[in-house]
This record gives C-alpha cells, sequence and structure tokens, in this order.
C-alpha cells in the first residue's frame, strides 16, 4: 500500500496542475493576508486584536478547501479523461487499493496545501503585526488549533475530492458537482427545503466550518472532522464500486 | 504449456456481442499474431485477458490464472495497449517512474527501458508534445519495464513510420528469441507474417482460424489467372480436368489445382485462345481475406 501511495503522489506532483495549485494557493493566501493587513483599522474596517493570527490563518480558508477539492477531483477523474486509468489498472488490478492510495495521497496534498498557505500567512503577518502596534503571539495555543482545523478541513476536503472524481466518469461533471459542495449551494437548498436549518452543520460545507471557523452554530471540531471524513469515505466507498465494475474499453 | 488461454469468451455491450464464444491458447515461447478486420473484437478480447473489461461469460486466464489473480502483475505481463494512456503533461520519464513506483520495480528499469526503446533522448519531454510514433515506444517501455516473460501487443504498429516498423519487428523477435510468449494483435497480416510462429484470427468475436503459420500457408497457393475471348469454352474444359474454376471478371477465369502448362495443353487441344496466363502464388494477406469473409469489402 505504501508504494501505491506513492506513486499516487509522484503522479500528483508529476503533473504541471498541482504545482500551479500550490503555487496559486501560496500566491492567494500572501495576497488576502497582505489585504487584510493593510485595510485593518482603517475606517469602517476591523481593527485587529490578539487574536490576529488566529484570524488571518483562518481567512484563505475557503479558496484552500477549493484548491484540495479540485485536486482530489481531477486526480481521480483524471484518470479517466486521460485514459491513465489504463496503465494504472494494469500495474494494481486491484481498483479499490488505488482509490485507497488516492485518498490517502490527496490527504498528504491537502496537508501539504495548508501547511504551504499557514507558512506564507506566518511569514507575512508576524513581521508586520508589531509595526501595526498588535501584539499577537506565536505560542498561542488557540492558534495551534486553527492551524490543525485548517490543516484537517484542506486535507479531508482533497479526499472529499477523490471521492467525488469516483463517482463521476466525467471530469466536469465531477468539478461542477464539486463546486456545489463547496459553495454550499445544495446544502442551502436541502436545509431550505426541509426547514431545518440545524442540519447545515451536518453537511460537507457544514462540518468544514466547524474545522475553520467553529463557534456556537458549527460543531464541535472533532465531529465536525468526523463528519467531512465520513462523507469523503462514504462518497469513496461508492464511487470506488462504480471504478471497480467498470469496463475500460 | 498454455501461456494465454482463452475459453468460451463471451462479451456483449448492450446490444452489440462483441466477442462470440472465443476459444484459443497459445504456447509458452511462442510469438502469435492475433487477426482479423477492425472491429473484429481484438481488443474487447485483449482488455479482458487483462483484466479491464469484464467478460460476460467465459475465462481469459495467463499462466493458468486471471489477470486481477496473479501477484504482481508487472512482472508476468507487460501490455501495449492503444497509443492513449498518458497524461499529456507528464514527461515520458516521470510517465515510467509512476508505473514503475506503483509496480514495485527499481528506479534503474526506467532508464533501462527508455533506452531500449530509443526515447532516451526525448525522456524529459512532456508526452502530449509526442508523436503517435512515440506513444507506442512509450507504451512498449512501460510494458518492458517489469521484464515481464508474456507481452500482449494491441495494434503496436500503429502509428510507427516505416523505419519505425522495422524496429518493432527485431524488437519482437528479440522478445521471443528471450523465450517470452507474445500475442500481438494487427488487422494487417503482412505485420506479423514474418514474426509470428501462430496465428489466431478471428472475425465479428468468433474463431475463423487458429493454426501454425506454416499450416496457413500451405495448400493456399497455386492458382493460375487466364484471360481468354472463350471463357466458357476453357472453363468446360478445365473443369473436365479436373480443375477449380471461377470466373473472376469478364474474360478472366481462376484455376486452381493445375499448372500452366497444364492450362496450355487444355487450351491448345481445345482450341481455345488464350491473351494471358498468369501463375499466382496466392499471398498470406488473400488468405486472410477469404478467412474473414472480407474479399472485395471497402475498408
Amino acid at each position: 500500500m505504501t508504494r501505491l501511495v506513492h506513486a499516487e503522489l509522484l503522479k500528483l506532483w508529476t503533473t504541471r496542475t498541482t504545482r500551479v495549485v500550490l503555487a496559486l494557493a501560496a500566491a492567494g493566501t500572501a495576497a488576502l493576508t497582505v489585504a487584510v493587513l493593510s485595510l485593518a483599522g482603517r475606517p469602517g474596517q476591523p481593527s485587529l486584536g490578539d487574536d490576529a493570527l488566529r484570524q488571518l490563518v483562518g481567512a484563505p480558508s475557503g479558496p484552500l478547501i477549493l484548491a484540495a477539492l479540485v485536486l482530489g477531483i481531477l486526480g481521480m477523474a483524471g484518470e479517466f479523461r486521460h485514459g491513465t486509468a489504463t496503465p494504472t489498472f494494469l500495474v494494481t488490478p486491484a481498483r479499490g487499493r488505488v482509490v485507497a492510495a488516492k485518498l490517502a495521497a490527496t490527504a498528504v496534498a491537502g496537508l501539504a496545501v495548508a501547511l504551504v498557505a499557514t507558512v506564507v500567512v506566518l511569514a507575512v503577518a508576524v513581521p508586520w503585526l508589531p509595526a501595526k502596534g498588535v501584539q499577537a503571539p506565536l505560542a498561542d495555543p488557540g492558534l495551534a488549533v486553527r492551524v490543525g482545523g485548517l490543516a484537517a478541513a484542506v486535507a479531508l476536503s482533497g479526499a472529499l475530492g477523490t471521492g467525488i472524481g469516483a463517482l463521476f466518469r466525467n471530469q466536469f461533471a465531477a468539478v461542477v458537482a464539486g463546486l456545489l459542495v463547496w459553495q454550499g449551494g445544495v446544502e442551502d437548498l436541502v436545509v431550505g427545503i426541509l426547514g431545518r436549518p440545524a442540519l447545515g452543520r451536518w453537511l460537507p460545507h457544514g462540518a468544514s466550518a466547524a474545522l475553520t471557523a467553529p463557534g456556537d452554530a458549527t460543531l464541535a471540531m472533532w465531529a465536525g472532522a468526523l463528519v467531512l471524513a465520513a462523507y469523503g469515505l462514504v462518497l469513496a466507498v461508492v464511487g470506488g464500486r462504480l471504478v471497480v465494475s467498470r469496463d475500460l474499453t | 504449456m498454455a501461456a494465454i488461454t482463452v475459453q468460451g469468451l463471451t462479451k456483449r455491450f448492450g446490444d452489440v456481442l462483441a466477442v462470440d464464444k472465443l476459444s484459443f491458447q497459445v504456447d509458452e515461447g511462442t510469438v502469435a499474431g492475433f487477426l482479423g478486420p477492425n472491429g473484429a473484437g481484438k481488443t474487447t478480447t485483449l482488455r479482458i485477458l487483462l483484466g479491464l473489461v469484464a467478460p460476460t461469460s467465459g475465462t481469459a486466464t495467463v499462466g493458468g490464472r486471471r489477470y486481477r489473480d496473479l501477484p504482481d502483475p508487472a512482472r508476468r505481463v507487460g501490455a501495449v495497449l492503444e497509443a492513449g494512456g498518458f497524461h499529456p503533461g507528464r514527461s515520458a520519464r516521470d510517465h515510467l517512474r509512476v508505473q514503475a513506483t506503483a509496480a514495485g520495480l527499481a528506479r534503474a528499469r526506467v532508464d533501462q527501458v527508455l533506452e531500449q526503446t530509443g526515447l532516451a533522448a526525448a525522456a524529459r519531454r512532456r508526452v502530449g508534445g509526442f508523436s503517435l510514433g512515440m506513444r507506442q515506444r512509450l507504451g512498449l517501455a512501460a510494458a518492458l519495464l517489469g521484464d515481464p516473460e508474456v507481452l500482449i501487443l494491441d495494434e503496436p504498429a500503429n502509428g510507427l513510420d516505416p523505419e519505425g516498423v522495422h524496429w518493432l519487428r527485431g524488437l519482437v523477435r528479440g522478445l521471443a528469441a528471450e523465450g517470452r510468449t507474445v500475442l500481438v494483435s494487427s488487422h494487417l497480416l503482412a505485420e506479423v507474417a514474418q514474426t509470428a510462429d501462430q496465428v489466431v484470427i478471428i472475425d465479428k468475436g468468433r474463431l475463423v482460424a487458429q493454426a501454425a503459420m506454416a499450416e496457413l500457408t500451405a495448400g493456399a497457393d497455386r492458382t493460375v489467372r487466364v484471360r481468354t475471348p472463350q471463357p466458357e469454352a476453357l472453363r468446360d474444359l478445365l473443369l473436365a480436368r479436373g480443375a477449380t474454376v471461377g470466373i473472376d471478371g469478364p474474360g478472366q477465369l481462376v484455376v486452381g489445382g493445375v499448372t500452366t502448362e497444364q492450362v496450355g495443353q487444355v487450351a491448345a487441344a481445345g482450341g481455345v485462345v488464350l491473351h494471358e496466363m498468369r501463375f499466382e502464388r496466392s499471398n498470406l494477406e488473400d488468405v486472410f481475406l477469404e478467412l474473414t469473409g472480407r474479399k472485395g469489402d471497402p475498408s
């Protein structure tokens, strides 16, 4: 299994998409951090307190989750789009193991995205904050929790993307489905139809919010992580069964 | 000992019967040509053999086991399917690195097979910019990674230039000389005629013939083509002499079972005028076309 995960990581690393996504995540995070820091304290903008670093680390979570989701989707659905599923399943005829290796590899890729973004935020913000007169200590347990939550949310979104990618044979359809999940559109609809706003926190978008923006309306962080992981796992199992039975003509 | 055994194999895609109760064997250490017109079911058969397509019924095994039950399949079987299967953004070398990593093969094999397939110079280029011929070579490189004893090649000559075809022939001969089993499909008999020990011919998903190359060519030669203004008269004379006669266009006869000398004697004795007479050794391609019943079909 280790060699399969290694092979999947190599696949991710040797396509331009992954590197572009990582570079965009880094650049976007830097830009966002700079924007928040320069605007802070101006009229009409919230000023920064000693929880500044926590806020800044969580600020790019939405785009980062999307990035990981897209990586996961492309990694799985791309096998069918480019026909690489054929050589992949020639080497590893046990297709379920390939899907499992992809889940692990995209989760690792998600962790990498979150890690890169966190380093960027800290690199920009830590030297800048004292100049704005804000004391925001690095040694803050709350900050560590936020970073952990972000990493978990982004990593689990990568795995969720793999599940979505397995479910759809068509890469475009998979990406559209992924966007709907990420944006929470489907969830708003479900909640709206059922008239039960409390249901929202149990759906994927709500569950990832528990990790990136924990509050009274969300699940506990651990529960959010479990719910998000469960969605990824269920989609991967259902999608994996489709992948296993699919004729590669 | 059979390296490859296909037994009562049937595959139905919706209404289409792609493979129909197909059975054949390929012996260990032989090169088998897998022939049939386009759409005969060759690719489907090979993909079933490789575990990529599930059969409707029947079995296809390599070394007595289904492909998906083989431990370490990359070390047992190497396959080249259609020239796709590459991510356009990945370099040739990275494609092979991924395959080698997943199969648990030594990294050094990557450079060896790149060398062997003449791709060393293009190894770091993206596959998206590769010609069809280069993709075929990369497919072969991937198939050779695990140094397998069985090779399954689906139309490997597609997209190769004449020099490439020559190279491929040499490669297949070399692999066979090392005692490997090679099953190579083609819609052109000439492509495998020089390398194959045996041929399996299918059409419309069914087995048409399985024979050693020598068997197939024996008895299929010797026809005499005659042009005459009196075809009916000559036909009757030759039939009386025990020859087989077919009419092939106005004033054209195709005569079997006799020599040119005998046709000349019969014509002279019967006072028939001959305009042209030609001994034809019908080639394998004719045998193939005859067996698959596609003679004269535009294709």
